[in-house]
């Protein structure tokens, strides 16, 4: 016997398989190798024995189709299956559909409507959408500011109306000056009777809010008034003569009227007059006590006669629960500083002031604050205040 | 209709065209899978899974069955795998049983003479399943060494090692068998 190499002796072995696929006998194709016969005999003999069966091995008929009649079924329980599954896919999309017809409708309305102008279809949408931002605003600092923009979009509004000759009711804020044509708020011309022409010219440093009717270049002003904002936040910081609540600074002055003892951490409410500078200068701050109520909301008392509220935060303050008379005293709806026996707190202290009503620290503060003419901004944080007239206790700004 | 007419038409779903493609196949899968199984249900069962899997693979549109046969196989080897597998796992009952088949053979077999499927089946199950997949090709389908290398996945150098050393260890293990039950006997 001849010792062969093992890859040749594959490769020997891969020859004979081939032959004896071919139908040569183990005998016939040995005699070609008789060096390797020793070797290869046991293997091909295994090999060919094998090959052997491979006739022999047939599938049962009935086993066959048995098969086909499940591969028959399950062709049809797929194809079912790929149906429902087609069909929720359709239900899925036409759902997706509309769900995505219907953002893109109220998106192309929302984008819309950001041109929209007094008097158009679409402005009321716009107004909403302003106020919806204001609700998902961060906190008074954010709605401050949003307000701030909306004040600039509301003057644009009004001088693109010049241009098309609508007369359309008209509200707006801005800083009153006065120039050669007369008075004029955020660059738009008002016509103002000699009475308003005289409130204007207090209110110089202090935004106001006009409503009027475009006639043309002008608005003409039904009503005019000082804008007072109402929000509501924690005390960060206090000093002197300012607090700050969220982030918002309001400066205290004589006119400011401070109901409980403020003291960083606590809640209160406040009204402010917003000015030239956007400062804020409060005309009121509530303190809430304890249980996280205003104080002043703890025995509201209200003047009938008058038709004006007249909270008993002053006389709370001061430890009596009878309401304060009403008089010259108590201007209706009038911030002005100086309410009898008021104790203010200066955030280090309380001092008595007097019971004489003083003359406001600035000569601008006005005591008539804004009715409200911004219903789209109202938010429960930042508002213009509430209409004096109202007999809602918790409105305190209106008339001190 | 040709081969490839028929495929096509059973890669869209047809009916007609998927039975055709069954038939042609059939045949071809229950002689490999027998030819490493012995329970004759099990491999018509085997056999009918790996088209039901063909279904799935039509269904998924499956691009990558570049020869169906070739796949099939493949499909089906996998499935005796897994079957290997789990009887392991049962502790080679089936195996030990495969020990008490009555020997048709002797030592003084003539070449040629056919070996008894119950015994290849025996052997078979003793060789690693690489060996198995390659011996079960070679003689079942009468592929050439090359069609075998590309189903196995390996070379023809691999290939031609592993047949050697499959047949080698086959006819070791039937001797074995045959010297013991002779010596038995």
């Amino acid at each position: 016997m001849v010792k062969m190499a093992q890859p040749e002796l594959n490769s020997l072995l891969e020859e004979c398989l081939i032959q004896l696929q071919a139908g040569n006998s183990v005998k016939e194709i040995l005699a070609q190798y008789p060096n390797y016969a020793q070797e290869l005999r046991p293997l091909l003999e295994t090999a060919a024995g094998m090959r052997y069966n491979q006739s022999n091995i047939i599938p049962p008929t009935e086993a066959m189709i048995r098969s086909r009649r499940l591969f028959v079924t399950q062709l049809t329980m797929q194809a079912r299956r790929q149906s429902i599954f087609h069909s929720i896919h359709l239900r899925l999309a036409v759902s997706m559909t509309i769900v995505i017809l219907l953002v893109v409708g109220l998106l192309s309305t929302g984008l819309g409507s950001a041109a929209a102008l007094p008097g158009d279809t679409l402005y009321p949408v716009k107004i909403a959408l302003e106020q919806v931002q204001l609700n998902l605003a961060a906190g008074p600092a954010q709605r401050l500011q949003l307000l701030e923009n909306f004040d600039q979009v509301r003057a644009q509004e009004v001088n693109q109306l010049k241009t098309t000759d609508r007369m359309i009711t008209v509200t707006f804020s801005g800083v009153p000056s006065q120039s050669k044509d007369g008075w004029m708020v955020s660059g738009v011309k008002l016509k103002v009777s000699d009475s308003e022409a005289t409130r204007l010219a207090n209110w110089q440093a202090s935004v106001v809010q006009v409503t009027g009717e475009t006639d043309g270049q002008t608005v003409n002003v039904t009503n005019i008034q000082p804008r007072v904002l109402t929000f509501s936040g924690r005390i960060q910081e206090i000093t002197a003569d300012s607090w700050t609540i969220d982030g918002v600074d309001v400066k205290l002055d004589s006119s400011t009227k401070i109901t409980g003892t403020g003291a960083a951490g606590q809640q209160v409410d406040i009204s402010a007059q917003q000015q030239e500078n956007g400062q804020l200068i409060a005309l009121n701050i509530d303190v809430h006590n304890e249980n996280n109520n205003p104080i002043s909301r703890r025995s509201p008392v209200v003047d009938e006669t008058s038709q004006n509220p007249v909270s008993t935060l002053t006389t709370e303050v001061e430890g009596t629960k009878q309401p304060r008379p009403t008089g010259e005293g108590h201007p209706q709806a009038t911030p002005q500083p100086g309410s009898e026996n008021t104790r203010v707190s200066t955030g280090t202290g309380e001092r008595e002031r007097t019971n004489t009503v003083q003359p406001s620290q600035d000569p601008n503060r006005t005591s008539e604050p804004s009715s409200n003419q911004f219903e789209h901004r109202q938010t429960p944080i930042v508002s213009p205040s509430k209409p004096s007239t109202e007999k809602n206790p918790t409105v305190r700004s209106t008339n001190q | 209709m040709n081969f490839d007419e028929l495929y096509e038409q059973a890669q869209k779903l047809d009916s007609q065209a998927l039975g055709l493609l069954h038939d042609q196949f059939y045949t071809v899968i229950y002689r490999y899978v027998s030819y490493r199984l012995s329970d004759q249900q099990l491999c018509e069962d085997i056999t009918s899974e790996v088209f039901v899997r063909l279904l799935d693979a039509f269904h998924r549109k499956d691009r990558k069955i570049k020869d169906v046969r070739a796949w099939m196989i493949g499909i089906a080897s996998n499935l005796v795998n897994d079957h290997y597998r789990q009887k392991y796992r049962r502790k080679m009952e089936d195996l030990d049983d495969l020990e008490n088949l009555p020997s048709q053979h002797s030592t003084e077999k003539t070449v040629d003479q056919a070996l008894n499927m119950s015994e290849i089946h025996w052997a078979m199950a003793r060789l690693t399943p690489d060996q198995q997949h390659v011996l079960a090709l070679r003689f079942s389908q009468n592929l050439s060494l090359d069609e075998t290398a590309i189903i196995v996945g390996k070379s023809v150098n691999a290939v031609k090692v592993l047949q050697f050393r499959a047949l080698a260890a086959m006819r070791r293990l039937l001797e074995e068998r045959w010297n013991g039950k002779n010596g038995s006997a």
